[in-house]
């Protein structure tokens, strides 16, 4: 198993662990958005959030959740650990800067605040799962605990910074994790570029929508 | 041109280095910018004082010995040169130029802009060539190489390891200078019996050495002087994927 703990500690070999990573992540982000949007799907007898606690409630109810749960805490727990040990590294790597700096041109504003977007989604990521996971075990009645946590300026513009960063988090992080994956060509490679472009901009509008929605027009507060 | 010149002096790698100002006087735009700080040397000489030290030696951009980080750029602000092909002509009269030297804990420094890069032949040595018994050369059609394969691996061939995408790295990743030489050798059929042990050895020496990891972004790309793509990055990634799983070594 020597060759194995030498792959997972290499430089490569922790790229490719951060991309798998993301890559889950991103699929988690896909399955949350398509859940979140039943916050919009039409009230049934009066009741605006009857299709989204059906779902929740049903999917609280599932066996598996509770796994699902541990699962998805260790690949965010992998992704951050091993980006941070990436990053300490990098900072090591240079230990005297330049006094002068100035990019050449391939450096972009995504590309360059990474590490920064990704704190930032870490400290929404500890907000959001207390507001949501940890203060409410919702008893049912998660859409009026959601819309409460929502309403209101500062939540909106927190969300809204948040989302801001996820969208600049992802429109370098998946056409990175495709080069890092060795994917790379002259046909397929500036389609991966749109679409990691177009996943960023979709994913980040979204949950955008969703802050707007809920901080301003939703009325979940009285 | 009458320019003011703002160079990294550090007298030995063990000393505290800083920026000292010189003046650099009637400057023909004709001449390289290694011609003008050896004017500004001829005339710290005169003076009795110690010249600034820097390396170069071919003066036409092949050699890869040049490595001067020009107001934050290596090599300077000419997109796909070295610093000994910059000339003058570049800046303006009475322009402020901060010169310093590469930057990374793999390339300590010697003396003022010299660093050692003597990290990039231990990686060569490590795994960049080929073990082939010397003598006389064989017939250039007995293997054949589709033409793609020759000339994507002439193109990563072409490096002349300056070392300018470690400097420019934010990351001071020698990723770029590895996948080079990684790609040269895999696009060709004699690189493919050491294929496997190449990479791993290499990519390993590149982690022990110091170097900073790749996070794509493509700084080495715009800086190297030989217009290295970092699609050779992801074709050593694709190396090590398969080195790493493919290979019966423990």
């Amino acid at each position: 198993m020597n060759w194995l703990c030498e792959f997972m500690t290499s430089s490569i070999g922790k790229k490719l662990e951060v991309a798998l990573f993301g890559f889950f992540l991103c699929m988690f982000l896909v399955v949350h958005l398509g859940g979140n949007l039943f916050l919009w799907a039409p009230a049934v007898g009066g009741d605006p959030g009857h299709w989204f606690n059906l779902y929740a409630n049903t999917l609280e109810s599932q066996f598996f959740i509770t796994f699902a749960e541990l699962g998805l805490a260790a690949v965010f727990l992998v992704h951050i650990a091993v980006t941070l040990w990436v990053q300490w590294e990098n900072w090591k790597a240079r230990p005297i800067g330049y006094t002068t700096t100035a990019w050449a041109g391939g450096r972009t504003i995504s590309s360059a605040s990474t590490i920064y977007t990704g704190v930032i989604l870490l400290i929404f990521l500890i907000v959001h799962v207390r507001a949501m996971r940890f203060e409410e075990r919702f008893g049912g009645q998660l859409y009026s605990h959601v819309l409460h946590e929502l309403t209101g300026t500062p939540a909106a513009v927190f969300y809204l910074v948040c989302m801001a960063a996820l969208g600049l988090h992802l429109s370098h992080g998946v056409q990175a994790a495709a080069r890092t994956f060795g994917i790379d060509h002259p046909k397929f490679t500036p389609i991966i570029e749109k679409l990691g472009l177009a996943f960023a901009i979709v994913m980040a509008g979204s949950f955008g929508a969703i802050a707007v929605w809920g901080g301003w027009f939703a009325g979940g507060k009285p | 041109m009458n320019l003011t010149l703002k160079v990294w002096r550090q007298k030995d790698g063990a000393s505290r280095g800083a920026l000292e100002t010189y003046a650099a006087r009637d400057i023909s735009p004709d001449a390289s910018f290694l011609e003008m700080i050896d004017i500004v040397n001829e005339e710290l000489i005169r003076e009795g004082k110690d010249p600034i030290a820097f390396d170069n030696d071919c003066r036409e951009g092949i050699c890869g010995t040049c490595s001067l980080v020009v107001n934050g750029r290596a090599h300077g602000p000419q997109r796909n040169h070295t610093v000994c092909t910059l000339h003058m002509r570049h800046f303006k009269d009475g322009d402020v130029i901060v010169v310093e030297p590469w930057r990374s804990r793999a390339f300590p420094v010697i003396k003022d802009c010299v660093v050692d890069r003597a990290a990039l032949d231990r990686l060569t040595a490590a795994g960049g060539y080929i073990s082939v018994p010397t003598g006389s050369a064989v017939d250039a059609n007995a293997i054949l190489v589709p033409r793609d394969s020759a000339e994507k691996a002439m193109d990563a061939a072409a490096c002349i390891g300056c070392g300018a995408c470690v400097a420019a790295c934010p990351n001071a990743s020698v990723s770029l200078f590895l996948a080079a030489k990684i790609s040269q050798l895999a696009l060709l059929p004699q690189g493919q019996p050491e294929r496997e042990r190449r990479v791993k050895a290499m990519t390993a020496l590149m982690k022990a050495e110091g170097f900073g990891n790749c996070s794509w972004e493509r700084e080495c790309e715009a800086t190297c002087p030989k217009d290295i793509k970092i699609a050779n990055i992801s074709r050593m990634n694709r190396e090590f994927l398969l080195a790493a799983l493919s290979s019966a070594e423990h």
